[in-house]
């Protein structure tokens, strides 16, 4: 699996959320306390729990992409399924190959 | 969670269209929750509960998309099922209604019995309000039970009721049994003074029933049968517990005997080795030994040691006992004797204990047992 997180073309938004990881971080504060910021969690190769994320873009079983304040998430497996989705959270079944940020 | 939503009832819905997912983001938007989410050829297939589904039909408006609903499941499912089937249900309802009602009946009553007419007890019953068909609240086993007794050919009647049915079990009144000679015919006595608990009779006829005092040689269960017909004698054989009291007192003086020092003692050598004492002489019947002296001797390679002790004279002696030490010396030495009389297979039902002070000091004590045990005991007549 890879994770990559991509810095480029991340648009004014996505800058300022980066932004103000930073400076929680530079206060001893973790950056997932800022409630801006998407929070993935990833269970094995099972399950991924995506928080904070702000709409769906694209779904199919072998490539899930979502809104972000950080940009768009691409979550890439086989048989990706949403087990539940709300405003909030969204939680992925299938196979996880790879959760990148374009 | 799959429980919880089969519960509360959802529904399956294709959403069809050119961006399904701008339908599914404004769902999500609008606070609806939608769960197995997959992606179908051209569709996006999901979950949501009823009550997002009629939020849908709002949400739908304006965007390019269409909802297929695939099928319904859960609760709504089966209410939707009902609705369609009035009739049905007013079915159901009645058969739950009557079978509600029917339960607070008799249904049937089950008599068994050799001797006496199966048809005699359910008239009996019926007469007593216990036929098919009589509200169960009603029915009062014990009442039954005490009037079945009543009757001189019953030994024991047993009434039962079990959800609809009435059970009813009579004792003693074994079928008619073979003529056989008058050798070997004999009767059951009671080998003591109790009152009867239970009997059951193998062969012969029940003479006594539950609950009645018998003595000592009384007949419980008699061979004779020669008044139903003549020449009938058998080997009475059954089963018969009775409850016996067993009870015993004994009075305890105040002054309790015990051992003192008459003033007499002589001087005795003891020689001890690996821990064995072996003492040269025993100069009185009763004494108390007091350690006057203690060598050891080192010139041995054995370790001995040599005791010199004063051996005091003890006398038996009078001396007043406190009431309280009087009484449960009454009352031990009365459990003794009792323990000495009392059957060994006799299961103890009640114990209890009375002690009475007499004006001279003395304290009596009683202890009373209640046993249940066999009484039975087969003798040829």
């Amino acid at each position: 699996m890879k994770n990559n997180n991509k810095t480029e073309g991340g648009g004014r938004k996505a800058g300022a959320a980066k932004k103000g990881g930073r400076r929680l971080a530079s206060i001893g504060l973790p950056a997932d306390s800022d409630c801006r910021l998407p929070c993935i969690t990833v269970t094995g190769d099972s399950y991924v729990r995506v928080e904070h994320h702000c709409g769906v873009l694209r779904f199919s079983p072998g490539c899930v992409r979502l809104y972000s304040r950080l940009g768009i998430i691409r979550i890439e497996g086989e048989g990706l399924a949403a087990s539940s989705m709300d405003g909030d959270e969204l939680l992925l079944d299938g196979r996880v190959s790879s959760v990148s940020f374009e | 969670m799959k429980l919880w939503k089969c519960c509360t009832g959802y529904v399956i819905i294709d959403i069809m269209g050119k961006y399904p997912e701008r339908l599914v983001n404004r769902c999500i938007e609008e606070g609806m929750i939608l769960f197995d989410c997959e992606r179908r050829e051209g569709a996006v297939r999901a979950c949501v509960s009823a009550d997002d589904f009629k939020k849908l039909r709002r949400i739908i408006r304006g965007s390019e998309c269409r909802v297929r609903l695939v099928s319904k499941k859960g609760r709504i499912r089966a209410a939707g099922a009902l609705k369609r089937n009035a009739a049905f249900v007013t079915a159901l309802s009645v058969a739950a209604l009557a079978m509600i009602l029917a339960s607070t009946r008799i249904w049937a009553v089950r008599v068994d019995t050799v001797t006496v007419p199966e048809e005699e007890i359910t008239e009996a019953l019926s007469e007593l309000g216990a036929g098919i068909g009589a509200l169960r609240r009603s029915i009062k086993t014990s009442e039954l039970t005490r009037v079945l007794n009543a009757d001189t050919r019953i030994a024991n009647a047993k009434v039962k009721l079990t959800g609809v049915v009435l059970s009813v079990r009579i004792d003693g009144t074994d079928e008619m049994p073979e003529a056989k000679s008058n050798e070997g015919a004999a009767n059951v006595y009671a080998d003591k003074d109790c009152v009867i608990t239970y009997i059951s009779v193998t062969e012969g006829r029940a003479m006594v029933k539950k609950g009645q005092a018998v003595r000592a040689g009384d007949i419980l269960i008699s061979g004779d049968l020669s008044d139903i017909k003549e020449g009938y004698w058998v080997y009475a054989e059954g089963v018969v517990y009775g409850e016996t009291v067993y009870r015993a007192s004994f009075t305890a003086e105040p002054f309790e005997e015990r051992l003192v020092r008459s003033g007499t003692f002589q001087r005795t050598i003891a020689f001890s080795v690996f821990g064995q004492e072996l003492f040269k002489g025993r100069p009185f019947p009763s004494q108390e030994l007091e350690l006057l002296r203690e060598t050891r001797l080192t010139c041995s390679i054995i370790p001995i040691v040599v005791r010199e002790y004063a051996a005091w004279e003890l006398v038996p002696e009078l001396t007043p006992d406190a009431p309280e030490g009087t009484e449960e010396r009454a009352r031990l030495s009365a459990q003794e004797k009792l323990d000495r009389i009392l059957p060994k297979d006799a299961k103890i039902i009640a114990v209890s204990t009375k002690c009475k002070a007499d004006p001279d000091g003395s304290v009596t004590a009683t202890v009373t047992v209640t046993t249940v045990e066999k009484i039975g005991i087969s003798r040829s007549f």
